[in-house]
């Protein structure tokens, strides 16, 4: 299940020496091998492609739990911090990736339907994107959002 | 009494190192493929090459036994495929280093993607 909201920027990529393919060696050499090279992806990109992606998909209203968006709307206001990643932590390999997302949904939608949708759209872009394999898109769906929701009550400020 | 400005003139002219060199040389074909944006300091900002005209961000370049130096740089780029994008980068830089003499001293050439940067 995915954690609540803040994003992780934790480097966790393992870098491998510039010659690390192995001709014949036991793993198979990912699209960020090279023998000219290490190729690495940071956590923060990552985040940053998945956030995209999960916007894309219909039915999705916002990203992030209460706190994330709460402290996402500070740190945008003060031009820290980026809210395409609000709501994404991921784990990033030399090959593979995991992403957990929390999610509020449009009242009505189905959320099955969203939650494949979504695996499918970030897993597609992840992988054109970075070349990484994405294993797991867990989601959380931590509220709905009803139409209506935004608008500001009608009142009168003046007799 | 006001002391003199130092006479830039008066000041030897050091030839930068083969180090620095393919430090620049490296960034300036990185910025000067599609896709790449900026280079990028890292976490704490210090990723980069010092030399008398101040930082270089986003590259350093360190000693390779026996001879050589290894690259690595930290780029921004746009949302396009990065794996391609690296090996695009490398061979610019293998071109460019050609170019300026320093390809003997080219050793390996490490790409590390730090943020997306989309464009309007």
């Amino acid at each position: 299940m995915a954690q609540s909201g803040t994003q992780q920027h934790e480097d966790t990529t393992q870098k491998t020496p510039g010659t690390a393919v192995v001709p014949g060696g036991g793993e198979e050499a990912g699209p960020l091998q090279s023998d000219r090279g290490t190729t690495s992806i940071a956590d923060a990109v990552v985040a940053k492609v998945a956030g995209i992606a999960a916007r894309e998909v219909p039915g999705v209203y916002e990203l992030g739990g209460g706190v994330a968006r709460a402290v996402g709307s500070v740190t945008g206001r003060v031009g820290l911090g980026d809210q395409r990643s609000q709501g994404v932590n991921v784990e990033v390999g030399e090959r593979e990736a995991v992403v957990d997302l929390t999610a509020i949904v449009e009242y009505g939608e189905s959320i099955p339907q969203i939650a494949n949708q979504l695996r499918e759209n970030i897993s597609k872009r992840i992988e054109g994107i970075t070349g990484l394999k994405v294993t797991e898109v867990n989601i959380a769906v931590n509220d709905l959002h009803f139409p209506g929701d935004d608008e500001q009550p009608d009142e009168q400020r003046v007799a | 009494m006001t002391v003199p400005a130092p006479d830039p003139v008066a000041a030897p002219s050091v030839p930068a190192s083969v180090r620095v060199r393919l430090a620049h040389a490296a960034m300036e074909a990185a910025l000067a493929v599609d896709g790449v944006v900026a280079g990028h300091g890292g976490p704490v900002g210090r990723h980069a090459t010092f030399d008398r005209t101040g930082p270089l961000v986003g590259v350093t370049a360190a000693a390779a036994a026996p001879d050589g130096y290894d690259v690595s740089l930290r780029l921004v780029a746009r949302p396009v495929p990065l794996h391609l994008l690296a090996g695009r980068v490398r061979a610019a830089i293998d071109r460019r280093a050609r170019r300026l003499g320093l390809a003997a001293q080219l050793r390996a050439i490490d790409v590390r993607f730090e943020d997306l940067e989309e464009t309007s």
